[in-house]
C-alpha cells in the first residue's frame, strides 16, 4: 500500500506538471489547433492514465474519504474529466446514436429546418431530431454618446482603406506618407449647404431649423501651400468626402504620381456599436410550436439534448441567423464536477480552518 | 507613461503615490503614518474606481486598465485580514503591491472608456473576474512570501550573492521582518507563502469554473482551447502541484515548495499581462 502511495503521489505531480507543459505548448498553437493537440490519441491515453491516478488516490489514500474537502475535491476532477470525454467527439463516436456533438444552423426568417451544417465547408452533416423556425432576426445598437459628432477618417484611395481620426475644432494632425498637415477650423452639428454659381457646394451654413447634418471646415497644408474647404454631406448620405489629391496648390502641389497614394478626408455618420444579437425561434413538432424563446448572446436556447447559441447573422440585410448547435452530452456530469470541485476547494482552505479557528477561539477562552 | 489630467487619472496617480508612501512609511516602521497612508491609497483607489463606474456605467472590470484600477483597491483590506486572521504579515510589502498593481492603471494602460460587447452583458461578468482579481492579489501575496523564502539564509561571497543580500535586505524591510536566520525564518515565509496560497487557490477554482460556466453559455463550450484559458489552466494547475508536493513533503523543502509558487505567480502574470498583450495569444479573450 505504501508503494502504491507514493505512486500515486508522485504520479498526480508528474501529470499535474505535465498538463501544465502541455498547456503552455497548447496556448502557443492557438486555439483550433490546440484542441486538434489535446484530443490527439496520445492525449486520449494520457487524459485516461489521469482518470486512472485519481482512482489510484481513493484506493491508496483513505484518508480521502475522510476529508470532505478534499474528497470533493478528486471526486470533482474525475467527473468533470469523464464528462468532457463522453461529451468530445469520440465520445459520441462511441457512444453511437445519430446525435452530431457540434454544428451550424442557417436559418432566414420565417424558414423551418433540421438541417445541421458544417462550418467549414457549409456542407449538411446531419439533421435534428426536430425543426426550428426563424421568426425574427434583428440587432440591438448601444445609443451613440453625441449624435451630433461624426466620425472623421482618412481613406487611402490606393489601399482603400479609412483610418478613424481622433479630432476636435482647432486640432491639428499630419496624415501619414504624404506629410499634408490639416487643421480643424470648424464645426457645425447641424448645416445646410452653401451651393456657388455653377451649383457646386462652396461652404456650408448653420441650419436654423436644426435638422441638416454636421459638417466641418478644415485647413489643408501642403508645401507651403494653404488651402481650406468644406466637408459638407449631399442631402439623405451619411457622409461627405474631400479628396486630397491635387487641392494643395503652388511648388509642392501632389503631382499625377501622387495620385497612386492620394488621400482623402471622410466625415461621417458614426456606427453605433452593436449591444445585442437576438433571435426569435420557435422548435415545431407536428406542425406545432412546442417551444418559442429569443436566442441571444449568454442566453441560448436548450431544447432536446441540445443547447442553440447566435454566433453569426446576415451582415448585409440581417434576414438569417447563424445558430451554433452544441450537444449536451456529459454536460451535467462535467457541471456536477465543477461544483464538487469549487465546493471541496472552499471547504478544504476556507471552511475547515476557520471552523478550527473558532473552535479554538471557543478552547481558549473556556 | 502619462498621467491623465482627467478626476480619474488624478486620483489614480494620488492612490499610487499613497501606496507608496505607505509602503515607505511601514518599511521604516513609522506605523501610523503607514496605516493612514495605506488607508488613504485605498480611499483614492476606491474613488478612482467609482468615478470609472460612473463613466462607463458597467462594473469597471472589463480592460487591462480597469482590471488594474480594481485591483489597486484590494490590497489594504487583504491586508488587514492575513495579519488579523492568517498571522501573515508584511503590509509594507502589501502597500507596495499596491503601487505596482496601480502604476501601470494611473500611467501606462489607456483609460478610453469601452462599451461592453454582447459576449460579456452576463450576470457571471462581475463574479468570474472579481474571483480572479481576489485570487491574483493574493498569489501576489503569496509570491513575495515565497521569495522571502528563497532569498533567506546567508549568501556566499561574490557579485551575485551582494545582489541577493540588497534583494532580500529591500524584501525584509517591506515584510516588517528582522534579518531571517535560519532555517527558522525560511520556514516562517513558507509558512506564510503557504497560507496564502490556500487562501488564494479557491478563488482561483472558482474563477475558472465560472469562466467555464461563462464560456458554455456565451460562446456554447465551457473550455474553448484559448491561449488565456490555457494560461489561467496552467497557474491553476502549478499551485495544484505546489499542493500536492507540501502535502507530501510538507515543510521539509522549503525552497522548492517557495519555487512552485513563485512559478504559480508567474503563470498568472502571464495569463493576465503576456495573453492580452501579446498578439501571439490571439483569441477569444483578446478584447481584454
Amino acid at each position: 500500500m505504501r508503494r502504491l502511495r507514493q505512486l500515486g503521489i508522485w504520479g498526480a505531480v508528474a501529470a499535474v506538471g505535465l498538463l501544465a507543459a502541455l498547456s503552455v505548448a497548447g496556448a502557443f498553437l492557438g486555439a483550433e489547433r490546440a484542441e486538434r493537440f489535446f484530443n490527439a490519441t496520445p492525449l486520449v491515453v494520457f487524459w485516461f492514465l489521469l482518470g486512472g491516478l485519481l482512482v489510484v488516490g481513493f484506493v491508496a489514500f483513505r484518508s480521502l474519504l475522510a476529508r470532505p474537502g478534499l474528497l470533493a475535491m478528486h471526486l470533482g476532477a474525475l467527473l468533470v474529466l469523464g464528462g468532457a470525454m463522453w461529451g468530445s467527439d469520440r465520445g459520441h463516436a462511441l457512444g453511437g446514436g445519430q446525435a452530431v456533438p457540434s454544428a451550424y444552423m442557417v436559418i432566414h426568417e420565417g424558414e423551418t429546418t433540421d438541417v445541421l451544417l458544417d462550418p467549414a465547408t457549409q456542407e449538411a452533416v446531419g439533421r435534428l431530431p426536430f425543426p426550428l423556425r426563424l421568426d425574427d432576426f434583428r440587432l440591438e445598437y448601444y445609443k451613440p454618446d453625441d449624435p451630433a459628432r461624426w466620425d472623421l477618417s482618412v481613406g487611402t484611395l490606393a489601399h482603400r482603406e479609412e483610418a478613424l481620426q481622433p479630432w476636435r475644432v482647432g486640432s491639428t494632425f499630419t496624415l501619414p506618407v504624404t506629410g499634408i498637415r490639416v487643421r480643424v477650423l470648424g464645426y457645425l452639428a447641424s448645416s445646410r449647404p452653401v451651393l456657388d454659381d455653377r451649383g457646386n457646394v462652396a461652404a456650408a451654413e448653420c441650419d436654423p431649423d436644426g435638422k441638416g447634418p454636421p459638417a466641418m471646415q478644415v485647413l489643408i497644408a501642403s508645401h507651403g501651400a494653404e488651402d481650406r474647404a468644406w466637408l459638407v454631406p449631399r442631402e439623405g448620405e451619411g457622409y461627405a468626402e474631400l479628396l486630397l489629391a491635387g487641392r494643395s496648390r503652388g511648388r509642392g502641389a501632389l503631382r499625377g504620381g501622387d495620385y497612386v497614394m492620394a488621400q482623402s478626408l471622410i466625415l461621417q455618420q458614426p456606427e453605433p456599436p452593436i449591444r445585442d444579437y437576438l433571435s426569435d425561434v420557435a422548435v415545431v413538432r407536428d406542425n406545432l410550436d412546442v417551444a418559442k424563446k429569443t436566442v441571444e448572446v449568454n442566453d441560448p436556447l436548450h431544447w432536446g439534448g441540445y443547447h442553440f447559441y447566435q454566433v453569426d447573422y446576415d451582415h448585409e440585410a440581417a434576414r438569417y441567423t447563424v445558430l451554433l448547435v452544441q450537444s449536451d452530452r456529459g454536460l451535467y456530469v462535467v457541471y456536477g464536477g465543477f461544483i464538487l470541485l469549487v465546493a471541496g476547494a472552499f471547504w478544504h482552505f476556507w471552511i475547515a480552518p476557520a471552523l478550527r479557528f473558532v473552535a479554538a477561539r471557543q478552547g481558549g477562552r473556556a | 507613461m502619462t498621467i491623465h489630467w482627467t478626476a480619474l487619472g488624478i486620483l489614480l496617480v494620488l492612490a499610487m503615490l499613497a501606496h507608496l508612501a505607505a509602503a515607505a512609511a511601514l518599511g521604516l516602521r513609522w506605523r501610523g503614518a503607514g496605516h493612514a497612508a495605506f488607508a488613504g491609497g485605498l480611499a483614492l483607489a476606491a474613488g478612482a474606481f467609482v468615478v470609472r463606474w460612473v463613466e462607463v456605467r458597467h462594473l469597471p472590470m472589463q480592460n487591462l486598465f480597469e482590471v488594474f484600477l480594481s485591483m489597486g483597491m484590494l490590497m489594504y483590506p487583504l491586508s488587514l485580514f492575513c495579519r488579523r486572521f492568517l498571522g501573515v504579515r508584511g503590509q509594507a510589502a502589501d502597500a507596495f503591491i499596491g503601487f505596482v498593481v496601480l502604476l501601470p492603471a494611473a500611467l501606462v494602460f489607456n483609460p478610453d472608456p469601452q462599451r461592453l460587447p454582447p459576449a460579456l452583458q452576463s450576470p457571471l461578468f462581475a463574479p468570474h473576474v472579481a474571483a480572479y482579481l481576489f485570487a491574483y492579489v493574493i498569489m501576489a501575496k503569496a509570491a513575495v512570501h515565497a521569495v522571502l523564502a528563497l532569498a533567506a539564509g546567508e549568501p556566499r561571497p561574490g557579485r551575485w550573492s551582494d545582489f541577493v543580500a540588497g534583494l532580500r535586505a529591500a524584501l525584509e524591510a517591506l515584510s516588517d521582518r528582522s534579518r531571517p536566520r535560519e532555517p527558522r525564518d525560511r520556514a516562517a515565509s513558507e509558512r506564510a507563502a503557504y497560507r496564502m496560497a490556500g487562501l488564494g487557490f479557491p478563488l482561483l477554482t472558482l474563477g475558472l469554473v465560472l469562466g467555464a460556466w461563462w464560456g458554455k453559455l456565451a460562446w456554447g463550450d465551457y473550455w474553448h482551447w484559448d491561449p488565456k484559458e490555457l494560461w489561467s489552466l496552467v497557474s491553476w494547475l502549478l499551485f495544484l502541484g505546489y499542493f500536492h508536493v507540501r502535502f507530501r513533503l510538507g515543510p521539509r523543502y522549503p525552497r522548492l515548495a517557495a519555487a512552485l509558487v513563485v512559478c504559480g505567480f508567474g503563470a498568472i502574470v502571464i495569463t493576465l499581462l503576456w495573453v492580452n498583450l501579446a498578439r501571439i495569444f490571439a483569441g477569444l479573450h483578446s478584447y481584454a
